[in-house]
């Protein structure tokens, strides 16, 4: 039986069926006009998909082709078992893939471990009348969740607490003025937004059973502010929005999980953001005169609370473990220590936003305070989609 | 004497294309999307291969590192605007950030058409048919500004010059490609290009008008059937707050006429996407014979909806095989009408670029092939 296949010189757009002869030496063709070819068997390649007939060309490609049957295979096998490889259609090896998946963890790495190194000191030049222009727009994300408490009934309550952020601000110097509001929300949280305001919710000060409690929560975020964290956070995120985005195209879920994979690691930042604003804050505390134990009084306080909800271990959460926080602020307690505010200015805060200062319950339609925003944050963050904006929350 | 037609098939089994999907998927989440490339290669490898016209298939030469070298190349393009924008927004100056903004946008859409200029030479490149290469010259900036122009044109006249521009893009492009030294013809002696686009095209417009009014009249008498127009448009009498099980119903109620919508607007657009498709072919010769493409308007939508269920239902996952199914239902139903002196076309004197695509990837482009 004569055995054929179609070839195309390569030079003009002819197909000739040509007669085939293999032995040791190689493939030989025979054309139509009697003429002969030898393809030397180390020479041949295939540029088919490995689905349909075989489809030979040689090395170095001179532009020829020959298609043969597939059923050919088990006779031409033992001559070139190169061209039965696994990659001998071209598909991607196990070598290539092992290769792109270094690159991609390489990738990773140098985000995990790059970005902290630029965008602190990115954030600390950064001028300050950008800070303050994300720092706008975040507080107007914010007021989304309630409104500020500024009713003349408030005064009182807010000179109480921006004498107390004052003390605190001469211990700390930030670089930017810092300004304290009061929000009417029907969540417990405490933020510093880029350009030095500082949130406190009315929920927040509700739960708060001593004025040290709320002085330790106001010189954590200080403590951000002067750190310039949030700025920080925002030039994070636009890096790894670049590098989602532009590195890794195509979409699909690829692009989801490094997404996922690099907020993963940005988790990290934060934790470590908010380990450096409770050291910071406790010295604030105590350069000011005021007893750091009150910071881990609140920690108690937010623990108790979260026990009744749920909690994430620390690996994945945005903030310390509660305890190992409590326990460092009760380590540098300083009893004796006059409170962080009189009566009658604790009495005022407590009334800030309409409170009733005896009122510990909370708004009768008020989700039950299961505490710490960064609790929540994988759930569902509190805050503002600026999230950036609020690396602060309950200490 | 009869004219001799060769019909082009595309046999690539569904089957079997979806195993290699679901490999590039697996490749693509464990290396981060780096994979793409490879993959994409892949699948267009798999269906040039399952392609044929007078018996022959074609053969697409082209290479993951290509792809992946063009894209290296193009990234400092891309980063550079990003970072210059990023910093320019940090000056705190609001109006010479906007104006930056403005700038670098208007300066993205003529990038935009030469990245699908470009890309398209590189494809054609890497095609061959019974060993010959396709190939396309001309300038990618001058096809960049020319449909910059015409969409600025397009929206002028608020989409009326649409289907004239579509031909003259298809005409730039095609009179530009080659097959080996032959090159296509496009429009040869037609001064109407869009003959027979206009009627198709009218339908599509107004289509969209009439749909759109429908939808809103809808979602009216939706919120009136449920008795919660007064809490939505602060009309009527004032009533108590919408029940949850009026909400549900209304929710329902606004997802099946936002079905109903785009589902209308298909079928109005379809018929002059099926037109314009035809049309492109009908004005298509390579030395001498000509083309034709018998796709209909209701088939089409049929596919495009196909696509639209496997991509929806595998998360994107399956998107490539619904892009096969469009190029499969294309393909065969494309015919070569009459004879080209084939023993007369020549091997291509250029080669092509040496690597490909890279601003197409940034701006997840593939005309042609459909996502892949």
């Amino acid at each position: 039986m004569v055995i054929t296949g179609r070839y195309n010189s390569g030079r003009t757009a002819i197909s000739y069926t040509v007669e085939l002869e293999f032995d040791a030496a190689g493939l030989h063709l025979r054309f139509p006009d009697g003429a002969r070819e030898t393809w030397p068997w180390p020479q041949i390649r295939r540029t088919d998909d490995g689905v349909d007939d075989l489809v030979l060309r040689l090395e170095p490609d001179d532009g020829p082709r020959l298609r043969v049957s597939r059923d050919l295979k088990s006779e031409l096998k033992p001559f070139a078992p190169h061209l039965f490889a696994r990659t001998a259609t071209g598909r991607a090896g196990l070598r290539l893939a092992l290769g792109l998946t270094a690159a991609a963890a390489s990738l990773f790495a140098i985000f995990y471990f790059g970005t902290p190194l630029i965008a602190g000191p990115l954030a600390r030049a950064a001028p300050p009348a950008y800070e303050e222009r994300i720092g706008d727009l975040a507080w107007s994300q914010a007021l989304q969740f309630g409104d500020e408490c500024i009713a003349d009934g408030d005064g009182p309550g807010l000179e109480a607490l921006s004498a107390l952020t004052d003390r605190l601000v001469a211990v700390a110097q930030p670089m930017v003025p810092i300004t304290v509001h009061a929000l009417d929300a029907d969540f417990p949280n405490a933020f510093a937004l880029p350009g030095g305001r500082i949130i406190v919710t009315d929920e927040l000060v509700r739960m708060a059973d001593h004025p040290d409690e709320l002085a330790g929560v106001l010189a954590h975020e200080i403590a951000h502010v002067e750190r310039r964290h949030a700025l920080a956070n925002v030039l994070r995120q636009m890096g790894m929005f670049m590098i989602v985005d532009v590195v890794m195209g195509g979409g699909g879920v690829g692009q989801a999980l490094a997404t996922y994979a690099i907020n993963v690691a940005a988790l990290r930042y934060d934790r470590d953001a908010e380990a450096e604003a409770d050291r910071l804050g406790l010295a604030y505390l105590d350069g000011a005169g005021l007893d750091p134990g009150g910071m881990a009084k609140f920690f108690d306080l937010i623990r108790e609370e979260a026990e009744q909800g749920f909690s994430l271990p620390e690996l994945i959460s945005t903030h310390p473990e509660t305890k190992a926080r409590a326990d460092a602020a009760r380590a540098l307690s300083k009893p004796g220590r006059p409170p962080a505010l009189d009566d009658v200015e604790w009495r005022a805060v407590k009334m800030l936003c309409g409170m009733q200062p005896d009122d510990q319950s909370g708004d009768d339609d008020a989700p039950p305070p299961v505490v710490t925003e960064f609790e929540r944050l994988p759930s569902g963050d509190p805050l503002p989609p600026v999230a950036p904006t609020s690396t602060g929350a309950t200490p | 004497m009869a004219t001799v037609e060769h019909q082009f098939e595309t046999r690539t089994n569904t089957g079997n294309f979806i195993w290699l999907v679901l490999k590039n998927w697996i490749l693509g989440v464990v290396t981060l999307t780096l994979y793409r490339f490879w993959g994409r290669t892949e699948l267009r490898k798999r269906i040039w291969s399952t392609t044929t016209v007078m018996g022959d298939p074609f053969e697409y030469t082209g290479k993951g590192w290509e792809l992946f070298k063009g894209f290296l190349i193009s990234l400092p393009f891309l980063l550079l605007p990003a970072i210059v924008i990023f910093l320019g927004s940090m000056t705190g100056d609001v109006n010479a950030y906007t104006w930056v903004i403005v700038l670098y946008y208007l300066a993205l859409m003529p990038v935009f058409y030469m990245a699908t200029y470009l890309m398209r030479r590189y494809q054609l490149s890497r095609t061959l048919w019974r060993g010959v290469r396709f190939s396309l010259g001309g300038s990618s900036v001058a096809f960049g500004f020319s449909a910059w122009l015409m969409s600025i044109l397009e929206s002028i006249t608020l989409g009326w010059y649409a289907p004239a521009s579509r031909m003259r893009r298809a005409k730039m492009l095609w009179e530009n490609a080659r097959f080996g030294d032959q090159p296509f013809e496009f429009a040869n002696g037609e001064p109407e290009m869009a003959r027979g686009l206009y009627a198709p095209f009218a339908l599509g417009w107004f289509g969209t008008i009439i749909t759109f009014f429908a939808f809103i009249g809808g979602v009216i008498a939706a919120l009136a059937g449920l008795g919660l127009a007064q809490s939505f448009g602060g009309f009527g009498e004032s009533g108590s707050e919408p029940t949850p099980a009026a909400m549900v119903t209304l929710v329902v109620a606004i997802s099946g006429l936002y079905l109903g919508f785009f589902v209308l607007l298909g079928l109005v657009w379809m018929p002059y996407q099926a037109a314009a498709m035809r049309r492109i072919a009908e004005l298509l010769e390579l030395d001498g014979a000509r083309f034709e493409l018998r796709v209909k308007a209701l088939e089409l939508f049929g596919v495009t909806v196909a696509q639209i269920f496997i991509a929806v239902m595998s998360l994107g996952i399956l998107a490539p095989l619904g892009a096969m199914w469009g190029i499969r239902y294309v393909m065969n139903r494309l015919t070569l009408v009459g004879e080209p002196r084939l023993a007369m076309i020549e091997q291509s004197a250029t080669t092509g670029p040496k690597q490909g695509e890279g601003l197409a990837d940034a701006f997840d482009l593939d005309i042609g092939i459909g996502i892949i």
